[in-house]
């Protein structure tokens, strides 16, 4: 008489985060989208479900601000005529005069905090 | 003609890095990162799951490996090990109004090059826009 036998389970079930990252890292938004709807749906307590829920979520409007950028023709101009002899380094421009530069973005705003610009500078990196 | 009030505001993208020329256009807008209070630009690309952001811009403004969630990425420069984060992204108008949104970025130490990405998922996929290329306008709303 034929006996049911039990096959041995090697591989263990990957977790619903497990999931979600191997379809974010194969840039699959919708099937991890779709992972993490299911582990919601199912109840799963894993931890960090509530970041990937945060994370996957479409982009949220946040609000509207009345504050208005300026030309930034002055500061282009600056960069086209200057920029290539700061290669590799952040810099920044107001109007058509830089204020400061470095190749450490920690510093590039050290140094503007200390300077307090009258208006908000256009901070670029020079490949 | 459509009477639905498309976008809430302006700006004017470069088609270029202001101090080189490229070979091919590709599309730069200005954008305000978190809090930071100045204007920078980022390269729209729709074609890339995630926006990528700054290593050095994510450690000026916090968003730092313990506040995401660790990935491994793959791009045309190889392969690289980072993190996710969500993070507030400023569309700034030179008429009408910015718009303020928040998006979910990729940072790491890995990546070669100190230019934000503004991908689709989580970010463009939340607004609408549109790009006049004759006038080099880039025109912005909430979906």
């Amino acid at each position: 008489m034929p006996r049911a036998v039990r096959i041995p389970q090697t591989d263990a079930i990957p977790s619903y985060v497990d999931r979600i990252r191997e379809h974010v890292e194969r840039e699959e938004v919708g099937a991890a989208r779709r992972v993490l709807a299911e582990a919601l749906r199912e109840g799963s307590t894993e931890p960090s479900l509530a970041n990937w829920e945060r994370l996957l979520a479409p982009g949220k409007v946040l609000g509207f601000s009345p504050a208005l950028d300026s030309d930034r023709s002055a500061e282009f101009g600056w960069l086209a005529e200057h920029g290539k002899k700061y290669r590799r380094e952040w810099v920044a421009v107001l109007g058509p005069e830089m204020l400061a530069h470095s190749k450490s973005y920690a510093e590039l705003r050290a140094e503007l905090d200390k300077l307090k610009p009258a208006g908000p500078p256009f901070v670029h990196f020079i490949e | 003609m459509l009477e639905d009030r498309f976008a809430s505001g302006r700006s004017q993208f470069a088609d270029h890095p202001p101090e080189r020329i490229e070979p091919t256009a590709k599309i730069y807008v200005r954008v305000r990162i978190a809090d930071l209070p100045e204007v920078q630009l980022a390269q729209l690309d729709t074609g890339a799951a995630w926006s990528i952001l700054s290593k050095e811009i994510a450690a000026a403004i916090g968003a730092v490996e313990e506040t995401g969630e660790r990935v491994t990425m793959s791009s045309r420069f190889g392969v690289h090990q980072g993190y996710l984060v969500r993070l507030p992204v400023t569309f700034i108008a030179e008429a009408g109004e910015s718009l303020v949104t928040d998006g979910t970025f990729f940072v790491s130490n890995d990546w070669p090059l100190d230019l934000t990405f503004l991908g689709y998922s989580g970010l463009l996929d939340s607004i609408r826009f549109a790009l006049d290329p004759q006038a080099n306008h880039f025109y912005f709303g909430s979906s």
